[in-house]
């Protein structure tokens, strides 16, 4: 998978923590515009993986491989290097949106803070483009939204203020982990469609980390499967959905369709109205 | 696992409701957008009336900002309502000193919607799972009790000396689960409480409430945005917006024939797997 086009290249990729390989020896490549899906169980190593491509791993934790974005190797990079190409040419939805917020700045300046660091966004500029951004993420009375601050919104509220942040300075890669757990399945539905028109329209390669397998499929195209820090297995998301190879794979597909909210029998109302 | 209530059981009265929420109305004020313009004004819950029997479980589903972390604030007696009530068997339920609601918080336990606001991060796991033990006095082993929740949601008692910061997003979400069973409540009040789940820990998690909610009549009031999580587990449901509840009653009606449009369209929106 070695070719220019790659975006983001991971090889062998292991992360040390409290004396354990939790992320252990993972390689994959994205290209411009794909969509590659990280499952796997809680625990599993996905949030770890991410982090080290962002340079934004627990202190005390030991990394070694290759991560390299658009060419550039940025394991073993100074701060300095990271924190220019973070928010700017990539960027990361976090798992859990409040800890990535700061709580003493209003949310449009969170959401703008990338465009004023790397575009030199006047103030006036960036406040209009946190309006902007916050419409797009469907955030209500924007206006005003973005003067509030972190505890005045609502759980989906501040994932969409984190994903309008991820968003604004349109990255070469973004990694989004569980982008949408805390959002009901209509702003759900937004969210990913605005997340699929980024991909089209600026190229974005996206890393999309769910343990939602319905979400998935719907998402990417390659999907790949961590257990215990290793990929045991990759493919194209419809075969590995439907015939995954690797036993654990097919234990939580099991258990997926087990706990999915099947359809009334049809004929009733639920049934007509849906897709 | 074990008996989940025992000691709470004393004292039940048959057909009196759990939780009566009566006229709830919350909101807030806003920032304003100009130094001239009106101060804005956000109704988080307007005009909200529900009940839970004893042993019932109760699902809320609604749109994000509709209003049900709020609302369960309220029920909680963690947040006061400009208008109405909050009555717990019969017994109001009102913020206040956190001393005052001893007797209500022996019975009723929660999961937030956040797992960082449910932990302390400078308080090993032990710690925290044992907590509500102390705090409330509950007796018997507390050791032994803190092994036995960790277990039932899948983790390893050993993890017991280490902190918040070193779990995964799903294992952190367990740990704020263990803390709220240990002390066995009588009901476990739970906002998006497996939301960040991998779906056979999820399954599990899943079970274990079931069986509690079965054998020992644990009441359940869950907010969920997964339909499959409301219909496995809850026999009432109701459907937010806007801070009002737009559709209430038995789940499996509401979910074969949703009424308000909002519903039918959640309905609609589920994503879902491929066929195999
Ligand atoms: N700071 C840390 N110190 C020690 N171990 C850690 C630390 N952070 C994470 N771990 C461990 O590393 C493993 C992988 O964690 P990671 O957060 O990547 O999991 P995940 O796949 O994202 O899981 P989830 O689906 O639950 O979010 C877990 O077993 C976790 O306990
Ligand atoms: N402290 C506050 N100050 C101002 N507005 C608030 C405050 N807390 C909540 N709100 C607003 O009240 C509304 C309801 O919020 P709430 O958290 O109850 O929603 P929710 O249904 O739990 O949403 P989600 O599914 O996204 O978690 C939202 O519009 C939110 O912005
Ligand atoms: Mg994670
Ligand atoms: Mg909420």
């Amino acid at each position: 998978m070695t070719t220019d086009a790659a975006v983001l290249e991971v090889t062998d990729l292991r992360v040390r923590l409290g004396g354990v390989d939790v992320v252990d020896g993972v390689s994959f490549a994205l290209a411009a515009g794909e969509r590659l899906g990280l499952i796997g169980e809680s625990g599993s190593g996905k949030s770890l993986t991410a982090l080290a491509v962002l340079g934004l791993l627990p202190a005390g934790a030991r990394v070694t491989g290759s991560v390299r974005l658009q060419g550039r190797e940025l394991l073993g990079g100074s701060d300095r290097e990271l924190s220019r190409l973070r928010g700017r040419d990539l960027a990361m939805i976090f798992q859990e949106p409040s800890t990535a917020l700061n709580p003493l700045m209003r949310v449009g300046r969170q959401i703008s803070e990338p465009l004023r660091l790397h575009r030199g966004y006047s103030r006036q500029a960036a406040a209009r483009a946190a309006v902007e951004l916050a419409t797009a993420v469907g955030l209500p009375d924007p206006q005003r939204l973005v003067r509030s601050y972190p505890h005045e919104l609502s759980g989906g509220q501040r994932q969409r203020v984190c994903i309008a942040a991820a968003l604004a300075c349109r990255p070469a890669l973004l990694l989004a982990d569980e982008p949408t757990t805390a959002l009901d399945v209509t702003v759900q539905a937004e969210i990913l469609a605005l997340l699929g028109r980024l991909v089209a329209e600026a190229g974005t390669a996206l890393l999309f980390i769910t343990h939602d397998l319905a979400v998935v499929a719907a998402v990417t195209r390659r999907l790949a499967v961590l257990r215990r820090g290793r990929v045991v297995e990759t493919g194209a998301t419809d075969d590995v959905l439907r015939a995954p190879a690797d036993p654990h794979t097919r234990a939580l597909l099991a258990a997926a369709r087990l706990t999915q909210w099947n359809l009334p029998a049809a004929g009733s109302a639920a049934a007509r109205t849906s897709p | 696992m074990t008996a989940v209530r025992e000691q709470a059981d004393g004292g039940a009265t048959g057909a009196e409701p759990l939780f009566e929420a009566t006229g709830l109305v919350r909101s807030y004020r806003l920032a304003r957008t100009s130094p001239f313009g009106p101060p804005g004004v956000r109704h988080a819950v307007r005009d909200v009336t529900l009940r839970l029997a004893d042993g019932a479980a109760l699902g809320i589903v609604g749109e994000s900002g509709s209003g049900k972390s709020t609302l369960v604030r309220l029920l909680l007696g963690l947040d006061r309502p400009d208008a109405g009530t909050v009555r717990y068997r019969g017994r109001p339920v009102v913020a206040g000193r956190p001393r005052a609601l001893r007797w209500f918080r022996r019975e009723v336990q929660v999961v937030f919607q956040d797992p960082a606001a449910s932990l302390d991060p400078r308080m090993t796991v032990g710690a925290a799972v044992a907590e509500p033990l102390a705090c409330l006095g509950v007796p018997g082993d507390h050791d032994e009790r803190v092994d036995e929740v960790l277990r039932a949601v899948d983790l390893d008692p050993d993890v017991r000396g280490r902190y918040p910061h070193e779990f995964s997003g799903g294992q952190r979400q367990r740990i704020a689960i263990a803390r709220a069973l240990a002390p066995r409540p009588r009901v476990l009040v739970g906002d998006e409480p497996v939301s960040a789940l991998d779906v056979s820990v999820r399954a599990q998690i899943l079970d274990l409430l079931g069986q509690l909610a079965e054998r020992h009549r644990l009441g359940l009031v869950l907010v969920s945005h997964d339909l499959g999580v409301v219909a496995r587990l809850c026999d009432q449901i109701a459907v937010m917006r806007g801070g009002t509840l737009v559709e209430q009653g038995a789940t499996a009606d509401v979910l074969s024939r949703p009424a308000h449009p909002y519903a039918r369209a959640l309905l609609a929106a589920v994503p879902r797997l491929p066929p195999p």
